[in-house]
């Protein structure tokens, strides 16, 4: 069953713990720039904090631009990666994401992406408030038809 | 698969990002219709964006080929190799070979790409000066190579190979007839453009503007050195990298209108003056997007994302083709340089300790952007200039992420066809 990292921005408190998971999980350091998910801190718009990942796209602009074809799509679990073999470095797909999913990690040089920890991500693990959940997009409507159910009775109550 | 007599549905002509591009984006909507490629070198599907990597010796010749021929087989594609076209009949609806071989098609896209310029001097490989575009012209180069090479261009691409080779170990010297002021074809401002040359200078390249072309002659046979106005420089290869021309001699210009660059003119749809012939990638002129203007842009993701576009178009799904944002990616000594969009307009400097912005926008909408430093999430920058994003107030525009910043300022971005900067100045 094809899982993916549902973000809700709303509950994320900006306490960085994904990013310190994932930087450990991948580059044995806390290092919240050396991860594949980064959280926006919007001060002014209602001191917001967003985590921002590559979202595994159906159609990954990454993976048509690689002129190397070293970026594939597992089928089975919907994970786009990069194969670090046949990388060449060229940053052609950096440029082609429009949210920041690759990323160049200068240390080691090499290009990164968000793969879901092969099914375990630790940023979903390690998030105490449940703003990063690793659900089936099944799951994920229910959810979010919960909520979006939620919130217009609490509308219309108020409308008495 | 090999090539049948039988009329062609869908026949490409090239082998490189357009026609990949197509004949994954019609094999994913039809798996049956016939698709057949002609293409004139011997190899299966490569791109020449991996060749400086290859004589750098970075990668080796295996990795070029990531799919070799069983791409064909596996996606039900005709393919016939090493043969060149002769001729198109747009109206006859026929493809004519050099070897006397002809194919009838439904629908075409030529896709044959572009080639560098190399002076018609008879015997001039054999002297050691060489383009860098196909395979064997990097196998060349590579039998070749001595201590000391000199490339000719200081543009993308002659950057691109003089840091390969350079990192290989090898003394390297560029030289181009250009002024500093128009580095780079004017993607880059004066400070970053001499930042640029101070990063190749500083790790041993030896950079040498202001050279009168029409001065410089090559020497000896095999090479021993160029020289002209002053200057002489000893080296054992020469590589040519001042522009490429498109791959057309076949076309009947009559049939098929090429514009001034020689590429062929293409519509919002990938299609030609010729119906049903559709053409990308590196032998076209298409619409820059934010100029509105006709031009060829010969770079690789223009390449893949003008084959989809061609192939949705000529399956019978209408998809307008809303033009091409000049971009491109530098990977120069422990910087990368990031440019992309249109430098006219107001300049704004945002330069911080080992990096250089500058943002360009016009009537408070950005359309431009360069960046030398550390790399960062480029495409975010594309998407803004592609959106037209409005820029004022700028300073949020160069933390990360900034994307999702605009959204919440309530920052408008309009799916127009002509770009938001040039759109007040009309009013």
């Amino acid at each position: 069953m094809k899982r993916f990292i549902l973000v809700d921005y709303e509950k994320c408190h900006g306490c960085n713990s994904c990013t310190l998971a994932c930087s450990f999980a991948k580059t044995k350091e806390f290092n919240p720039t050396r991860a594949s998910v980064t959280i926006v801190h919007l001060p002014d718009q209602g001191n917001l904090t967003f985590p921002v990942l590559c979202q595994n796209c159906l159609e990954p602009p990454c993976l048509e631009v690689c002129p190397a074809q070293a970026i594939t799509r597992d089928e089975e679990s919907g994970v786009t990666s990069i194969n670090e073999k046949l990388c060449i470095g060229c940053k052609l797909c950096v440029m082609a994401c429009p949210i920041g999913g690759p990323w160049v990690d200068a240390r080691e040089s090499r290009i990164m992406k968000c793969d879901l920890c092969e099914g375990d991500p630790k940023c979903v693990k390690y998030c105490g408030f449940e703003a990063l959940q690793f659900v089936s997009a099944e799951e994920a409507a229910y959810k979010k038809r919960k909520e979006g159910a939620k919130k217009l009775s609490e509308l219309l109550k108020k409308q008495g | 698969m090999s090539m049948g007599n039988m009329k062609k549905e869908i026949l490409i002509l090239g082998n490189s990002g357009v026609a990949l591009s197509a004949i994954r984006t019609i094999r994913k909507i039809d798996k049956k219709i016939n698709i057949a490629v002609i293409s004139k070198e011997g190899e299966p599907f490569y791109s020449p964006v991996l060749l400086p990597y290859y004589i750098q010796g970075k990668i080796p010749k295996c990795s070029l080929y990531p799919f070799g021929f069983e791409f064909y087989e596996k996606n039900t594609v005709e393919i016939l190799c090493g043969k060149k076209v002769q001729k198109v009949s747009g109206k006859s609806r026929k493809v004519l070979l050099e070897n006397g071989s002809e194919f009838a098609y439904e629908k075409l896209i030529i896709a044959t790409g572009a080639s560098p310029f190399i002076p018609p001097i008879p015997g001039i490989k054999n002297r050691g000066i060489f383009g860098l575009r196909t395979v064997e012209d990097a196998d060349l180069i590579l039998g070749h190579l001595g201590r000391r090479v000199v490339i000719v261009g200081a543009g993308a691409v002659g950057i691109g190979i003089a840091v390969a080779l350079r990192k290989k170990g090898l003394e390297v010297a560029i030289l181009d007839q250009i002024d500093i002021s128009q580095f780079l074809a004017g993607m880059v401002d004066l400070e970053i453009a001499q930042e640029i040359v101070k990063n190749l200078e500083e790790n041993g390249i030896e950079v040498f503007l202001n050279q009168n072309a029409l001065d410089m002659e090559f020497y000896g046979n095999p090479i021993q050195g160029i020289r002209g106005s002053g200057l002489n420089l000893k080296c054992d290869t020469a590589i040519l990298a001042t522009g490429v021309r498109p791959n057309l001699a076949f076309i009947d210009p009559h049939e098929i209108s090429l514009g001034s660059k020689g590429g062929i003119v293409v519509d919002d749809r990938m299609m030609s003056s010729c119906p049903d012939v559709y053409a990308g990638g590196d032998c076209v002129e298409a619409v820059n997007f934010i100029t509105g203007v006709k031009e060829n842009n010969p770079i690789w993701p223009n390449a893949v994302e003008q084959g989809k576009i061609a192939a949705l178009n000529l399956l019978g799904i209408p998809t307008v083709y809303r033009g091409f944002i000049k971009e491109n990616v530098i990977n120069l000594f422990d910087k990368v340089l990031f440019v992309a969009g249109e430098m006219r307009g107001e300049k704004k400097c945002c330069d911080e300790r080992q990096k250089l912005s500058r943002i360009i926008s016009q009537n408070g909408v950005i359309r431009g952007c360069q960046i030398l430093g550390a790399p960062e999430k480029y495409g975010m920058y594309l998407r803004m200039i592609q959106d037209g994003y409005e820029t004022d107030p700028l300073s949020p525009l160069f933390e990360k992420d900034f994307f999702w910043m605009s959204k919440w300022r309530g920052v408008k971005k309009r799916k127009n066809t002509v770009h938001q900067s040039l759109k007040k100045s009309r009013a």
